[in-house]
Order: C-alpha cells, then sequence, then structure tokens
C-alpha cells in the first residue's frame, strides 16, 4: 500500500440475515482511495452505497473481506479502538443532521473535540477553533443557537464543522445534501469542495448526479458490486 | 382501559397482601390488648377503589395531550421550530466537566420535569425511610426520658415481682429501695436507689373532677424535671400538671386546686406545665417536700440505681450482667432499655421491622422507575446514543453518561430529603406521640450515619442498579 493511500478496500462483502434470508448486500468490493481525493459513490437505491460507506468506516462490521484504514485493518481492531479512530481520525456527515438535541450549536460542534485525548487543548482554544470553523463555513452567527432554531443548510454546515473539529484523516458523507433544498445543497457542495481543495479526503454517497459531478472520483455500485469508476 | 386493568390487578394484589402485612403488625401489640373487631375488610376495598381511581384520573390527565398532537407533528418529530427560551443550561466551553459528566448534568437540568418527577419519587421513597428511622431510633432514646418523668440514671430496675412487692402493700417504696441498696453495697456495689412513685389523688377546679397520676420522689427535685411552661415546684403546695390535665380542668398557672390524698383535701398552686408520656399524658407532679404516706403510693416506674463512683458507659453495661445476677433478675436496663421498656418492647421491634420492610420496597420501587425511565430514554435517545458511538464514544461512555444521570436525580433526591427529613418527620410524628402525651413535639434521636448516609447510599446504588442494567442495548 503506498504512503498516499489512505483507504484499501478488498473483496469487501456483507451479508444481511432477514426472515432467515441471507442478504448479500456487498459482493466482492475492491477498490482504494489516496489523500485527498474526493470520492462519490452513486448507485440507484438499494444498491449498498451507504452500506459500503458504513462498512469502509468501521461503523457497522463486514462479513469477509478486508478494509484499511491508514495502514490499519478494521476487522483487527477492537471496538474502543474502533471508536478512537472515529474520534480522532473520521469525521462524519449524516443525510439526517443529526445533532444532540441539549447542545447549543457550538458545543454540537465541538464535543467531539472535548472527548477526544489526543490533543492536550484547553477549553478556550477548544471553543475558538469551533468558531473559527463556524466562520470559515460562513456560520458564525449561529453559534449560541439551539439546533432547531436554523435552517437544514446551515445544519449541515455545522455538522461539517463537526466533522472536521478533530482535524480528521478522512470524512464519510452519507447524502450531505439528500435533506437540502437547491440553494442549501450548493452551499453545502461548495464547503465540501473547498475543504478537499485543503487536503481532507472525502468519500461520500450520493445519487445526486450534480454532486458527484464535483468529486474527483465517481465509484458507480449496482447490486452490491463496483460496476465502473469515473474519474 | 389499559391503564384501569394494571391499576385494578395491583389493587387486588395489593388489598390480599395487606391481609396479612396487618396481621403481623398488629400481633406485637396485640399481645397486651384486647382490639375489638373492625370493618378493616371495607376500609381496604374502599382504599383499593380509592388508588384505581387516582391511577385512572392521573391516565386521563395525561392522554389529554393525544388531542394536541397533529398529524405533522409525525413529520416533524413533535418539532415546529417555535421555542421561546433555550433548552440547554450548561455550556461546554465554560464547564470544567469530562464530556460524559457534562452530558449527564446538562440533559438533568435540560429536562427538568423528567428528572424532576424521577427525584419528587426517590425523595419521597427517602423520606418515608427516614421518617421510620427517626421515629424507631427516638422510641429507644434516652431522650424520650423527660417525657417518662424519670431522672437520669445509671442503671434501672423494672422488674415486676419487686414493683408487685410495693403496689400489694407488702412492702413500701422506701423499704424496697433500702433493701435494693443495701444488696448492692453487699455486693461491692455502693449506690443509692430511688424510685419515682405514682399518686392517683382526686383533683378539682371550678367544678371540673378528675383523678390524674401524680409522680412524686422524695429522693429527687421538682427542679431536676423539665418543664414547658412556669417553674419548678419549690414548695410543699406547689404542683406541675400536664397542658392536657391543665386544659381538661381548665386550669392554668397561678390557679389553686383542691386535691385529696387519703381523703385529705389541700389547695395547690399551679406553678408550671410539663408533657408526659406517662398515662397518657394525664399526669403531674407534686414537690419532693410533701409528705406522702407510702400507703398513698399505688405504683412505681422502678428503681433507679447511681453507682457512687459514677461508672462510664463500658462499666454500667457490665454492672447490669451483675445486677441481674444478684436480683435473679432479667428486667435490668441503662436508659435506653427502661425508656423502651416504658414504650413497650414490642413497638420499636414492630417500627424496626416495618422500617426495613418499607425499605425493600423503596429499593424495588427505586429499581423498577429506573429500569422503565432508562428504557423509555434509550427508546426515545437512539439516535442520539447513535451519533454519539459515531461521533467516536465508546459504548462504557455512553453507559456512564446514562448512569451518571440517575445519580445525579439520586444525589439531588438525597439532599432534598437530608434537608426536609427532620421538618418533615415533625410534621408526620409529632401527631403521634401527642397522641401519646408528648403534645409540644419530642427532641428526636437522629443518627446522622444512618439516615443521611447509609439511606441515601442505598436509594443511589439501587437508582444506579436499575439504570445500569437496562442498558444491555446501548
Amino acid at each position: 500500500m503506498s504512503n498516499n493511500r489512505i483507504l484499501e478496500v478488498k473483496d469487501l462483502c456483507k451479508t444481511y440475515i432477514i426472515n432467515k434470508r441471507q442478504n448479500n448486500v456487498l459482493r466482492n468490493v475492491s477498490f482504494s482511495i489516496d489523500k485527498g481525493e474526493m470520492v462519490a459513490v452513486m448507485g440507484p437505491s438499494g444498491s449498498g452505497k451507504s452500506t459500503l460507506l458504513y462498512t469502509v468506516s468501521g461503523m457497522d462490521k463486514m462479513t469477509a473481506g478486508d478494509v484499511k484504514f491508514c495502514g490499519k485493518s478494521l476487522s483487527e481492531q477492537s471496538e474502543n479502538s474502533l471508536a478512537e479512530m472515529r474520534l480522532d481520525d473520521m469525521g462524519f456527515i449524516f443525510q439526517q443532521m443529526y445533532m444532540m438535541k441539549n447542545l447549543s450549536i457550538i458545543d454540537n460542534i465541538t464535543l467531539p473535540a472535548v472527548k477526544s485525548t489526543r490533543k492536550k487543548e484547553s477549553r478556550k482554544e477548544i471553543l475558538r477553533r469551533g468558531q473559527d470553523l463556524m466562520h470559515k463555513l460562513g456560520i458564525s452567527e449561529i453559534c449560541e443557537n439551539d439546533i432547531n432554531e436554523v435552517s437544514g443548510g446551515q445544519l449541515q454546515r455545522a455538522c461539517i464543522c463537526r466533522s472536521m473539529i478533530n482535524d480528521p484523516q478522512m470524512i464519510f458523507a452519507d447524502e450531505p445534501t439528500g435533506a437540502l433544498n437547491r440553494t442549501s445543497s450548493d452551499e453545502v457542495m461548495e464547503e465540501l469542495t473547498k475543504l478537499n481543495s485543503e487536503g481532507t479526503t472525502i468519500m461520500l454517497v450520493t445519487h445526486d448526479s450534480k454532486v458527484a459531478a464535483k468529486c474527483s472520483r465517481v465509484l458507480y455500485i449496482v447490486d452490491g458490486n463496483i460496476r465502473g469508476s469515473i474519474i | 382501559m389499559k391503564y384501569l386493568g394494571i391499576a385494578a390487578i395491583g389493587a387486588v394484589i395489593g388489598f390480599f397482601l395487606s391481609i396479612p402485612f396487618g396481621n403481623m403488625l398488629l400481633s406485637s401489640v396485640s399481645r397486651k390488648m384486647y382490639l375489638g373487631s373492625d370493618s378493616s375488610a371495607a376500609v381496604g376495598i374502599l382504599c383499593s377503589l380509592a388508588v384505581v381511581l387516582v391511577i385512572l384520573a392521573f391516565c386521563w390527565r395525561c392522554t389529554r395531550k393525544i388531542k394536541k398532537l397533529s398529524p405533522i407533528d409525525a413529520v416533524r418529530s413533535g418539532q415546529t421550530g417555535e421555542r421561546f427560551k433555550k433548552k440547554g443550561l450548561l455550556r461546554l466551553g465554560k464547564s470544567k466537566l469530562g464530556a460524559t459528566g457534562f452530558l449527564a448534568l446538562n440533559d438533568v437540568f435540560s429536562s427538568p420535569k423528567q428528572f424532576g418527577v424521577m427525584t419528587v419519587i426517590f425523595t419521597v421513597c427517602l423520606l418515608l425511610v427516614m421518617c421510620l428511622a427517626n421515629t424507631g431510633n427516638t422510641l429507644a432514646s434516652r431522650k424520650l426520658l423527660p417525657l417518662m418523668c424519670s431522672t437520669d440514671s445509671d442503671i434501672y430496675i423494672t422488674d415486676t415481682d419487686m414493683i408487685m412487692e410495693v403496689m400489694t402493700g407488702e412492702t413500701t417504696v422506701t423499704e424496697q429501695c433500702d433493701k435494693i441498696e443495701k444488696k448492692l453495697t453487699d455486693n461491692g456495689l455502693p449506690c443509692s436507689v430511688h424510685a419515682e412513685g405514682l399518686v392517683s389523688p382526686a383533683v378539682e377546679f371550678k367544678g371540673n373532677k378528675l383523678s390524674p397520676t401524680f409522680l412524686y420522689c422524695k429522693d429527687t427535685k421538682a427542679s431536676d424535671y423539665s418543664y414547658s411552661e412556669g417553674y419548678a415546684p419549690k414548695y410543699s403546695n406547689e404542683i406541675a400538671l400536664t397542658s392536657s390535665v391543665a386544659e381538661k380542668l381548665e386550669a392554668g398557672i397561678g390557679d389553686k386546686v383542691n386535691i385529696t390524698i387519703n381523703e385529705k383535701t389541700d389547695e395547690y398552686i399551679v406553678t408550671a406545665l410539663f408533657q408526659s408520656m406517662v398515662k397518657l399524658g394525664e399526669t403531674g407532679r407534686f414537690h419532693e417536700s410533701l409528705k406522702i404516706p407510702d400507703s398513698a403510693v399505688s405504683q412505681v416506674m422502678g428503681f433507679q440505681i447511681d453507682f457512687d463512683d459514677s461508672p462510664d458507659e463500658e462499666e454500667i453495661k457490665s454492672r447490669i450482667s451483675r445486677v441481674k445476677d444478684i436480683f435473679d433478675t432479667k428486667y435490668v436496663d441503662d436508659t435506653d432499655g427502661f425508656v423502651m421498656s416504658c414504650i413497650g418492647e414490642g413497638v420499636k421491634d414492630t417500627i424496626n421491622g416495618v422500617k426495613v420492610f418499607v425499605l425493600l420496597i423503596i429499593v424495588i420501587i427505586v429499581i423498577m422507575i429506573s429500569v422503565l425511565m432508562e428504557r423509555s430514554f434509550i427508546s426515545k435517545e437512539k439516535p442520539e446514543i447513535a451519533l454519539m458511538k459515531a461521533m467516536g464514544f465508546k459504548s462504557r461512555s455512553v453507559r456512564r453518561q446514562h448512569t451518571l444521570r440517575f445519580l445525579i436525580s439520586a444525589a439531588i433526591a438525597a439532599v432534598l430529603a437530608i434537608l426536609l427529613s427532620t421538618p418533615v418527620t415533625r410534621l408526620c410524628i409529632d401527631p403521634i406521640f401527642g397522641i401519646m402525651g408528648a403534645i409540644d413535639g419530642v427532641e428526636y434521636n437522629i443518627k446522622p450515619v444512618e439516615v443521611f448516609a447509609v439511606y441515601p447510599v442505598i436509594i443511589a446504588a439501587a437508582t444506579v442498579l436499575g439504570g445500569h442494567t437496562s442498558q444491555p442495548c446501548t
């Protein structure tokens, strides 16, 4: 594996048992992602896009195959070390913009940094970093707002800030614009593209071709298999 | 309908369980008294019906919220975007707590209704146990001694045979005290012995007649006892009365009442009022200088022994065994034991038994509430739990956060219960002591370690156990 490679997937398989019937969602999927790439995964509904994203990020267990993230095989990691990897090395953006309902926007953004023990930072320093990220994504004005007091686009940008707070190696985004209108979608994709241009590796799942068009590479998945790759 | 069924089943089970439980409680006191039959079954049925009705009333009140829900709430999960005040009270940036501790504390303060209900329930449960503990501890403590109208002595002999010798006239109080004193001195325990004599004269004031029990002891001073009003009798024609006797006679401090002892009537001035649990508070006290013939003394409380060498508590305990051997009787006690024998041996044991039983029930209730609440939280907060795990929180951090929330509620409940335990005990138990004669209340014997540490820790542990064991899916 080259030093530039951040994610390497080999013969990945994922099977669900539903009503005693085996459902092979992913079948021998193999691909790799280099540092600084922005890769989109596209495919029809039920093709296994989200399952692929969650399996390669360690959120879901694989049935067979091997996934190496930053040189570490995910199947050899314990639950606790996977949790540490998600906290310090990965960022996640979900379609539904999940946030902790009892925390303000800034607290939601800085929570992973407070939890992380990698950097020895004071609360003030963490707060300042969070505010800097919010300023960078153009949402400084909603710092102290509750999560129900902001628009969908602002909330998704806050989620991007949260995913970035610990300077992750890679961001995994599942339909980041799926719940947004066209204007908000464009704003969010603009921010993601900016982050990628600054060196952040991004893997995102989308069914929107306009979103995929902004990525450096598109993996097309059908029936659990990568059918093509467009650069 | 669902809750009607649940309440009805619970009421039926509770009713049938109450029968043996009630019999068990009564058995300890009914040994010494005749109890008439009553309609306890009817009362039990009525109470069960009342419980069902109260539960239904609450259910009906809660289901009124269903009217307010609209289809759009399903889409927005109850969120309309409108809010008039901030939800979160704490700020992560300003807090010194770790992420888990902060989230737990913030959740408790952000959902005051939810956790407040739990806190109130835990507080009430704790208060119930604390009240019973304070009552049980007080009933067996020397703090009630003033209410027994006795002075503090090293040892008390309450042997029935020795008391009966005085009651039947076989011997006088003075002779019996002298006999005991001599026997103890001959056995190497020099001491002085006295006894509170009980006299039952006829008292009359402005046409009101009564026969209270007067206490009299020529070996102590009237000023050795406590009075709630006025001053201790100083002369032989001065007396003190309990408030209930004074009320019945319609007499007050300064009034002159007529008292007939052995067919001789004299006037006595009421100089003080006091509290007493002897004879349910219908007592008075004569001055020690009054010459009362031994034949007028109908009973003694017990024989009080004061050793010449003023031994410490350890020594007193060993001397109790010696005195028991000397007089071949088991009825020899220290002050605490004497108070217990006056109240009734079974009463304290019954209260302690009830306390343990209530504590057990409360622990079960607390565990069940914690289990139910935690399951409800997990069900409601699944997206948040999933988000925390996605962010990189380990399972044990999530469990710790949930457990901490319960611990915080239990801690707040413990603080509230500790602050309220004394006033609530007074509120609930003073009337019971009032019936026994202590109408101005009593000084409660509060054991701080038991009441302020042990019970709160038990409840907190039950809370944590209930919350923790229902978290497998986190």
